[in-house]
């Protein structure tokens, strides 16, 4: 569903001028540090606008993370091929584009921890220094196997909030790729702004999203 | 070490100045290491090897992925690297640099990554690991041949590059299989 840009811009200085209260860039980099992709990964979805990503998402909303809900493992073929994954509890503000959401939804994110005691650490870390700020986020519905429920930014560009009050991509580690896609969105001086441009896209579900093979 | 090129001296300079820059600001150097300190391990991170000579594991993986590895390992061989590679049964830090896996690793939105799961020494930029783990998600579709080239050289050294012809270009496509001639300049003045 849409919403009106002013609408949207209001909720936004309301969330953001709230939380700027009581934490700040560099707190918030000690939480978005441990999420960030430094460069070594190949991600599965990559879009070349924002216009694109608007598409390709199942939804996008605003909103912020209040809280962990713990580790999930994954255990490969091998035994000590095993992956952990940081799941958040994200609450959801506004839906910006696309279909009603739940209120709450967890949202998980990969952690190179090697041992489940190291993955838990970082969950640890997570929320000490869960940032209070809002977040834009383009979410993926997760559709693996027993993922069900689950959800995902639809890649490092696929979450944003705001560093020195301007949109910043925290999971990313290419800020050519960031300003590229925000340019496509008519370079908005902030978040709000941001979220009354996605707003104005056609809504996600008129796009199927990408299957898995 | 040697010097091979003045281009790599530019580089070793960069080096230099991204201790001076603060924190969050993206070197644009090729080679050297972009890995993120974790509480316990590092995510999904770029880190050099000890040395040229480079062991390289394939575990449990499927006969199409590990035809893959195989496929990069002959373009590795062809550099200044001396690499070994084997199908173990497990993957100690003592016996090797990188070791290879493939699992359906669920819907996590990443194709494949590389990370480190043994100790690391030295500070960034010129941060070593000294076991990698590259990981291969059956999850979605991809190219043996080039992911493989694609994180191995991550776990050297290697950033993703400009370089649309490169195996190491981001986003990583079936058509960038290879290493780029800049890619092995610099494999070959580091190692």
């Amino acid at each position: 569903m849409r919403r009106t840009g002013l609408w949207l811009l209001v909720a936004f200085v309301g969330i953001s001028g709230a939380a700027s209260c009581s934490t700040g860039d560099a707190e918030d980099e000690a939480f978005w540090s441990e999420l960030r992709l430094a460069g070594g990964a190949v991600e599965a979805e990559q879009y070349d606008s924002a216009k694109a990503m608007v598409e390709a998402a199942d939804f996008v909303a605003q909103g912020r993370f209040v809280g962990t809900k713990g580790v999930r493992l994954i255990q490969g073929d091998a035994a000590e091929d095993q992956v952990f994954l940081a799941q958040l509890v994200f609450e959801v503000g506004q839906v910006v584009n696309g279909p009603d959401s739940d209120p709450t939804i967890i949202v998980e994110f990969l952690v190179g921890s090697a041992s489940e005691k190291e993955a838990q650490a970082v969950v640890d870390v997570l929320q000490k220094a869960t940032p209070e700020t809002g977040i834009l986020l383009f979410v993926r519905h997760k559709r693996g196997a027993q993922e069900s429920g689950l959800y995902r930014p639809i890649n490092s560009l696929g979450l944003w909030a705001e560093r020195e009050g301007k949109p910043n991509a925290p999971l990313s580690d290419d800020d050519s790729r960031a300003g590229q896609l925000l340019r496509s969105a008519g370079s908005p001086d902030d978040l709000g702004e941001f979220a009354s441009w996605i707003a104005t896209q056609p809504p996600t579900e008129d796009v199927a999203a990408p299957t898995l093979p | 070490m040697k010097v091979k090129s003045a281009t790599f001296k530019l580089l070793i300079a960069g080096a230099a100045i991204l201790f001076a820059v603060p924190a969050g600001q993206a070197f644009a150097g090729h080679l050297f290491t972009s890995g993120t300190p974790g509480t316990g391990g590092t995510t999904n991170g770029v880190w050099l090897t000890d040395s040229h000579v480079w062991t390289i594991g394939r575990r449990a993986m499927t006969t199409a992925n590990s035809n893959g590895v195989y496929a990069a390992y002959l373009d590795y061989n062809a550099t200044d690297m001396s690499p070994a590679l084997s199908s173990p049964s497990s993957c100690p830090d003592s016996s090797y640099d990188v070791c290879v896996y493939d699992s359906a690793y669920g819907d996590v939105g990443l194709a494949g990554w590389n990370q480190c799961a043994g100790t690391t020494s030295g500070s960034h930029a010129s941060q070593t690991c000294s076991l990698a783990y590259a990981k291969f998600n059956q999850t979605y579709s991809w190219d043996p041949h080039a992911l493989a080239c694609h994180e191995l050289a991550h776990g050297i050294g290697l950033q993703h590059s400009n370089d649309v012809n490169s195996c190491v270009y981001n986003p990583a496509l079936s058509a960038r299989r290879y290493l780029a001639a800049h890619d092995i300049e610099d494999i070959n003045w580091y190692y």
